[in-house]
C-alpha cells in the first residue's frame, strides 16, 4: 500500500513538473504581422514581449513619441518595415499606453497618417 | 346602524383608493410626458451633433473606434496651425531665419536617411530635437516624408541603433 502511495506521488509530481500547461491561462503569442491590403485600412501589429522573445533579430515594433509628434512603426521577420505618424493627442496618448506585455496594431491612412492605434493588455500576452 | 356606518366606512375607503389611483395614473401620464419630451430633446441635439460633424473640415472616413480616440492628426494640426502661423509672422528676421535654419536642417535629416535607405532611433531622436520649436504642420510634414519613404520601402528601419550608441 505504501509502494503504491509512493509511486503515485511520484507518478502525480511528474506529470505536474512536465505538463506545465496544466498550470496555464489562454495564451496569445503574436509576432509582427503587417498587412498593406487587408480591411479598410493597411494595419501593422504584434505583441511586443513575444516579438522581444523570438529567435530572430530582426523583427521589432513599437511607438515613438516627442514634442507632440509620435510614430508607431514594425518590421517583420522578413525585414519589411511600416510606419504611421500623429500629431493627435489622443492617439499619443495610446501611444504612451503601451507597456512590455502589450499587444499594439495600427493603422494608416492613404497619407501615412495613424488612422487607429490599439494597445491592448491583458494575462494572455507575454512579457519581456 | 352598524350597517350604515359600515357602508359609510366602505364607501369613503372605495372612494379614496379611486382618488389614489387617478392621482397615480395622472402622475404616470406626467412623467411620461416628461419622458417623451427629454426623448425630443436628445433627438435634436443628436441630429445637431449629427450636423455639426458631417460639416467638419478635414473629416475622414476613419473607422468609428479611431473617432472614439479623436480626429484624424491633420484636423489637430490644421487647428492648431494658424496661432503658430501668427506667432512666427511677429518673429524677428533673426528669429525667422533661425526657424528656417532648423527646418532646413531637419528635412535635410530625413532626405539623408532616405538616400541612405536606413532610420535609426538614434535617427529618430535626433530628428525629435531638431524639429523641436517647429509648428505642428511642419513636424506633421516632416513625419509624412518619413513614413511615405518606409512604407514605399526605400527606408529600411533600424531600431538596434540607439542614441548615444
Amino acid at each position: 500500500m505504501k509502494a503504491f502511495r509512493t509511486a503515485l506521488n511520484v507518478a502525480l509530481a511528474g506529470a505536474l513538473l512536465t505538463s506545465p500547461a496544466a498550470f496555464a491561462g489562454y495564451q496569445f503569442n503574436q509576432e509582427v504581422s503587417i498587412s498593406d491590403s487587408g480591411g479598410s485600412y493597411p494595419g501593422a501589429g504584434g505583441n511586443l514581449g513575444f516579438v522581444r522573445n523570438t529567435a530572430d533579430q530582426t523583427q521589432y515594433l513599437g511607438c515613438y513619441t516627442a514634442s507632440g509628434a509620435g510614430l508607431c512603426f514594425a518590421t517583420d521577420s522578413a525585414g519589411r518595415s511600416r510606419a504611421c505618424h500623429t500629431g493627435n493627442a489622443n492617439m499619443l496618448e495610446t501611444m504612451r499606453l503601451l507597456a512590455d506585455d502589450s499587444y499594439l496594431i495600427f493603422y494608416w491612412d492613404t497619407s501615412n497618417n495613424c488612422a487607429m492605434i490599439t494597445v491592448h493588455t491583458d494575462s494572455s500576452t507575454q512579457k519581456k | 346602524m352598524r350597517q350604515v356606518a359600515l357602508v359609510a366606512v366602505v364607501a369613503l375607503a372605495v372612494g379614496a383608493a379611486a382618488a389614489t389611483i387617478v392621482q397615480s395614473s395622472r402622475g404616470r401620464a406626467a412623467s411620461l410626458e416628461q419622458s417623451r419630451s427629454q426623448q425630443e430633446q436628445l433627438t435634436r441635439r443628436l441630429d445637431g451633433l449629427e450636423r455639426l460633424l458631417a460639416s467638419a473640415p478635414g473629416r475622414s472616413g476613419a473607422p468609428q473606434a479611431a473617432v472614439s480616440q479623436g480626429a484624424p492628426a491633420s484636423t489637430q494640426l490644421v487647428r492648431d496651425s494658424p496661432t503658430k502661423e501668427a506667432a512666427k509672422t511677429e518673429a524677428t528676421p533673426e528669429k525667422r531665419a533661425e526657424h528656417a535654419q532648423r527646418l532646413q536642417a531637419a528635412n535635410a535629416m530625413v532626405d539623408r536617411g532616405i538616400q541612405l535607405g536606413q532610420w535609426s532611433m538614434a535617427d529618430m531622436a535626433l530628428l525629435g530635437a531638431a524639429t523641436n520649436g517647429l509648428s505642428a504642420e511642419e513636424r506633421d510634414q516632416l513625419m509624412s516624408k518619413l513614413t511615405v519613404a518606409i512604407n514605399s520601402d526605400q527606408i529600411k528601419l533600424d531600431m538596434r541603433h540607439r542614441p548615444g550608441q
